[in-house]
């Protein structure tokens, strides 16, 4: 999975192997190229019009030729920039469609070694720049090098002397921008640093300025962001100095360039080898000639510098997924053949989180139709347990089955329908409450049977103090909501979908008390007959419960019904003592 | 065009306080109007080699064409670098007094904001304060570069530079139609383009959610159709992009077919030599390319308005009090007084009474968003009440000197939030004394901190991550519990402080 050499190298198999899968508008960009030839070709012939022109050849035919061919060039190059621009833009939309679908697809392992700025930018940012130099070069090196090659012929018909003048100056020029290139990926590498770490500390802050006013900060604060601004400042200013010395050394050349080619059209103009047309023509040539060629180094800079922003896309693109479709529709049609709520038995299980275990050979099984609690110590693995049921991750070793069916063999769309999962600290996305009640819901979903399940989760109260109630807009992350008021929200969505089993990773640990024991009683009333799941800290939840299953540090140190296990096992018994002393300190 | 003037001037009240290199200023602009000389003289010097080479090549006039050269390149060198260095420090001012001001705004300002838009009013925004300066530069010098070029067009031909003015009035009509074209491409595309970012930022941030629900496809389609709108839009900006070189190209024509028809009677009659009709032509061709970076201006202008309108508002937002009674010893007992406060629409406190005796352990409970955590913002004055008022003893808590007061409390909440940095550095945050090592670790045991830290490699100068990711939300708890006691505060606030610990925490905690 760890493929640093492409991330670091620059690895465009890869990226081509991509363009090949995403649907890039092959017909726009073939017409493109056609254009793109034109362009080129009527190019070619501006700099002996212009000629003709400024040796002052002021016939009837000469100018009239000239000004028609003005007119045509610049509608050529209006639709030459056009339909450019509109093929770089169809693509990139292409290919973000296509990585987007990918993304969505991707296996959590993955997912949780990367950041999530990290992926969106992926789709975003390194994937417009990248799709789109690489289709522009696609459309644009043929009929640059199609010009360049007849525009040096056309010059050796004047005299074969003048392409020697203006290719003598192409290798100072191919080294300059070699050196400067370099060096200005250098400086932009460390402005994305440091506007990354002023980014970065400014992001933290500002979501925590109540906790600077609280502990009286802000001196200290102040003075750190003055730092980080200090710092980006320098290094914007050492970009502007990079800048200053490439546009300088650019010059020079420029100007020792015009005049090795003045140099020599001077004189064989003087020994009468050229006419004085030819001569500004070849003067024009040179300076399209050379442009053309700062153009080709440009683009390889550009090439290598979007070098690690495309390997960022072909990583995504070429993440481990899920289940493919061919796999799952191979797979499909066993989750409905099984009884409604069906045993869940988990066999001899082990799980890392890469080096770190989380399972260590674990086997427990619920009986259908049941409900079993999950205890133990935070770290120990009771999340673990519900993500790989849902398969979210594979386990490394034993299996898990589902009515004895193994669900590494299921469909993954079915066997995630056959979950309801509260998950802890759930999300909601932005929206109207009602969206983010019916969020994955295909049924349609009547608003009775919306308040129904709002009020027996208690969110129905709040929901309707809101200034649309059902309509009203949540923010991103449902930041507009407090902590329990989500948990509700969420409670609430998962009973609406009613699958046949329940998974409930502490659903009522942000509810106050008496809320959490009427959402508790509801979920046992309203999936009474179904397989359940429980994760909690709350003791008191679990001792009307005949199936507990102790975990400690990945391992299963008891299993069993509440008297059970306050005989037998020792970390049961410290758990629930404990909760005890603190409710009568309380 | 008042309401422009009154815009504008806001606007400058961004820069007040913000130290502007003047000096520096003038010298880019002296540097950038040389360069603009320094071409024109490059034209009229290659328009007179022309009328020269029929004879002979003047060497005199070949070394100046050089010498020129070399100092357009020069003057032009010397106007980026120092004008780049000045837009900086320019930048970097603006940010300073940006940040300055965020730290002095009250809490209920950042209610109605997020955090993202906040944070980009620092860095994105304020890296466009250069904007003005850098547009008034370059206006002064196209100006200038105007009259010259005229001025030298005239001088080669009067007729000739008078047919040239009438594209004039066709060129600024143009000129204004095709900048707010591209405006408005530049806008769309902006708008959608946060969208779709935002879209991606929540789906990728809740991916396991997708998942659970089964919803990989439906959000498949729905970025699909977000990528297509913002394709849509983009297309507009390609439309202001090539019409602008449309524009261009159809001047440029118009001003050839001018000065070749017109130029050429006035060749026939020896009224201009050939070299001076392409003198007159190049610089023309100048002075079109030098119009058209105004349509940029133009753009760059509105584009900057928005982005200041955003910094001045925040700018202009009244600050925190910070004056008051010196707050010293907590020897009285407080009291709410019929405090009733609201969140905007959504009331949360009404008519509420009650008092926290000095030196006594209060509790309050109350169900899930019965407004407790809103009563311990109005204890540290994050927010004023409405209606009542919150009084120490007799004094009513608004007298103290702010920070005096809150200098008074350490709180510990419900979301525990920590800063990167080490575990060290999040235990002394805020604490301005001096701290032994024996002192650090006392705390650390006392807030069951300690164990889980030793066995972090690196121990207390382990970094705690952004938003403190390294730790669990049980240990971020811990952290933070520590982080309160070692302020030694007259009142401690404990928001849930225990919501994210297991039993056996809990009970060392308590």
């Amino acid at each position: 999975m760890k493929r640093k050499a492409s991330a670091g190298g620059g690895n465009w198999g890869g990226f081509i192997r991509m363009l090949g899968q995403i649907n890039l508008p092959w017909l726009l960009i073939a017409v493109a190229f056609v254009v793109e030839l034109g362009y080129n070709h009527v190019l070619l012939s501006l700099p002996t019009t212009t000629a003709a022109l400024m040796s002052g050849s002021l016939e009837d035919k000469a100018l009239r030729d000239a000004i028609l061919y003005y007119l045509s060039y610049g509608l050529v190059v209006t639709l030459e920039t056009a339909i450019l621009g509109i093929v770089g833009r169809l693509s990139v939309r292409n290919a973000r469609t296509k990585i987007w679908g990918g993304m969505t697809r991707v296996r959590m392992d993955y997912y949780d070694s990367h950041t999530p700025t990290a992926l969106s930018s992926a789709v975003t940012n390194d994937l417009e720049e990248s799709v789109r130099l690489l289709v522009s070069l696609m459309i644009r090196t043929i009929p640059s090098i199609y010009y360049l090659v007849a525009a040096i012929l056309t010059i050796g018909e004047y005299d074969f002397l003048l392409v020697l003048s203006i290719l003598i100056p192409l290798p100072l020029r191919y080294l300059e921008m070699v050196i400067i290139g370099r060096w200005n990926y250098r400086t932009q590498s460390g402005i994305f640093a440091r506007i990354g770490m002023l980014t970065g500390y400014l992001a933290e802050r500002v979501k925590n300025l109540p906790l600077i006013k609280h502990f009286c900060t802000e001196e200290q604060e102040l003075k750190n962001g003055q730092e980080a601004s200090e710092d980006l400042f320098k290094a914007n200013v050492k970009a502007v100095k990079v800048d200053s010395a490439a546009i300088g050394v650019n010059q020079v050349i420029t100007v020792v360039q015009q005049i090795v080619v003045v140099f020599f059209g001077v004189i064989l103009l003087q020994k009468g080898r050229i006419t004085l047309a030819q001569w500004v023509a070849f003067f024009l040539f040179s300076a399209n000639i050379s442009s053309r060629f700062v153009t080709f180094v440009q683009d390889w800079q550009s090439l290598k510098s979007i070098q690690g922003q495309a390997a960022r896309v072909v990583e995504v693109v070429e993440a481990p997924k899920e289940q493919t479709e061919q796999e799952a529709k191979a797979a499909a049609g066993y989750v409905a053949r099984m009884a409604h709520s069906p045993e869940v038995r988990f066999e001899n299980v082990s799980f890392a989180y890469g080096e770190k275990p989380a399972l260590n050979n674990v086997s427990f099984t619920v009986p259908a139709g049941t409900a079993a609690a999950i205890v133990g110590l935070s770290g120990s693995g009771k999340t673990t347990l519900l993500n790989l049921l849902e398969r979210f991750y594979e386990t490394d070793r034993g299996r898990i089955a589902l009515n004895g069916e193994d669900i590494g063999k299921l469909s993954l769309k079915e066997l995630r329908g056959k979950f309801s999962y509260v998950q802890q600290d759930a999300g909601v996305f932005s929206g109207t409450v009602r969206e983010v009640l019916t969020y994955g819901i295909d049924r349609e979903v009547k608003d009775d049977e919306l308040i129904e399940a709002t009020k027996n989760t208690g969110a129905w109260e709040f929901i309707q103090a809101l200034p649309d109630a059902l309509d009203t807009e949540i923010a991103a992350d449902g930041q507009s909501l407090s902590g329990g008021q989500r948990q509700r929200l969420v409670l609430a969505r998962e009973f609406l979908r009613n699958a046949d089993v329940l998974l409930l990773d502490e659903p009522t640990s942000a509810l106050d008390a008496t809320t959490a024991k009427a959402v508790e009683e509801t979920v046992f009333r309203v999936f009474n007959g179904k397989t359940i799941l429980m994760i909690t800290h709350d003791m008191s939840l679990v001792n009307n419960m005949d199936n507990i299953v102790v975990l400690r540090d990945g391992d299963l140190v008891g299993q069993g019904s509440y008297d059970d296990l306050l005989k037998d096992c020792a970390l049961f018994r410290e758990m629930v003592s404990a909760q005890h002393r603190e409710a009568v300190a309380v | 065009m008042k309401k422009l003037f009154m815009r504008f001037r806001r606007y400058i009240g961004i820069f007040k306080g913000v130290h502007i290199p003047w000096i520096m200023l003038v010298l880019a602009l002296f540097a950038a109007i040389t360069e603009s000389q320094f071409l024109v003289t490059q034209a009229t010097l290659t328009a007179d080699i022309i009328d020269g080479t029929q004879q002979a090549i003047n060497q005199t006039k070949l070394i100046r064409f050089v010498l020129v050269t070399l100092g357009s390149a020069a003057a032009g060198l010397l106007s980026t670098l120092i004008s780049g260095w000045t837009y900086q420090k320019i930048n970097l001012g603006v940010r300073n007094k940006l940040w300055n001001k965020l730290m002095l705004l009250p809490t209920k300002y950042y209610d109605g904001e997020s955090g993202d838009a906040l944070v980009s009013r620092v860095t994105t925004d304020a890296s466009q304060s250069y904007v003005y300066f850098h547009v008034a530069i370059n206006l002064i010098t196209v100006i200038y570069a105007a009259v010259v070029s005229f001025v030298q067009m005239y001088r080669y031909s009067p007729v000739l530079s008078r047919y040239f003015l009438i594209l004039f009035p066709v060129f600024v009509l143009m000129a204004w139609l095709f900048g707010k074209l591209n405006f408005i491409a530049g806008q769309k595309g902006q708008t959608t383009m946060s969208k779709t970012l935002g879209y991606l930022v929540e789906m990728t941030r809740n991916l396991r959610l997708v998942k659970a629900a089964r919803m990989e496809y439906s959000e498949q389609q729905r970025g699909k159709s977000l990528f297509n709108k913002q394709f849509k839009a983009s297309i507009w900006a390609v439309f202001g992009g090539s019409s602008t070189i449309l524009l261009v190209q159809l001047l440029s024509c118009a001003a050839t077919a001018i000065t070749f028809i017109a130029g050429r009677s006035l060749v026939n009659i020896g009224d201009v030599t050939i070299g001076k009709l392409l003198g007159f032509y190049t610089i023309s061709n100048m002075l079109i390319v030098r119009f058209t970076q105004l349509l940029m201006f133009y753009g760059m202008l509105k584009q900057g308005n928005g982005q200041m309108e955003k910094i001045s508002e925040i700018l202009d937002a009244p600050e925190e009090k910070q004056d008051g009674i010196e707050f010293d010893v907590s020897d009285q007992d407080i009291h709410a007084e019929h405090v009733g406060f609201s969140y905007g629409e959504r009331n949360v406190l009404q008519d509420v009474n009650f008092t926290i005796p000095k030196g006594k352990i209060t509790a309050i409970i109350g169900s899930n968003g019965a407004g407790k955590s809103t009563m311990f913002k109005l204890l540290e004055r994050m927010y004023d009440p409405e209606e009542g008022s919150i009084r120490f003893g007799e004094t009513d808590v608004k007298t103290f000197n702010m920070r005096s007061w809150r200098e008074s409390f350490a709180i510990v909440s419900q979301d525990k939030p920590l800063l990167s940095g080490t575990v060290r550095e999040n235990i002394l945050y805020g604490t301005k004394r001096n701290v032994s090592e024996e002192e650090l670790i006392h705390v650390a045991k006392q807030a069951n901190v300690y164990d889980f830290v030793m066995e972090t490699p690196g121990g207390f100068d382990a970094q705690v991550g952004m938003f403190g990711g390294n730790f669990s939300g049980g240990q971020r708890q811990c952290i933070a519990i520590a982080r309160a006691m070692m302020r030694n505060p007259d009142y401690l606030l404990l928001d849930e402080a225990t919501s994210n610990l297991d039993a056996r925490s809990e009970q060392v905690v308590s």
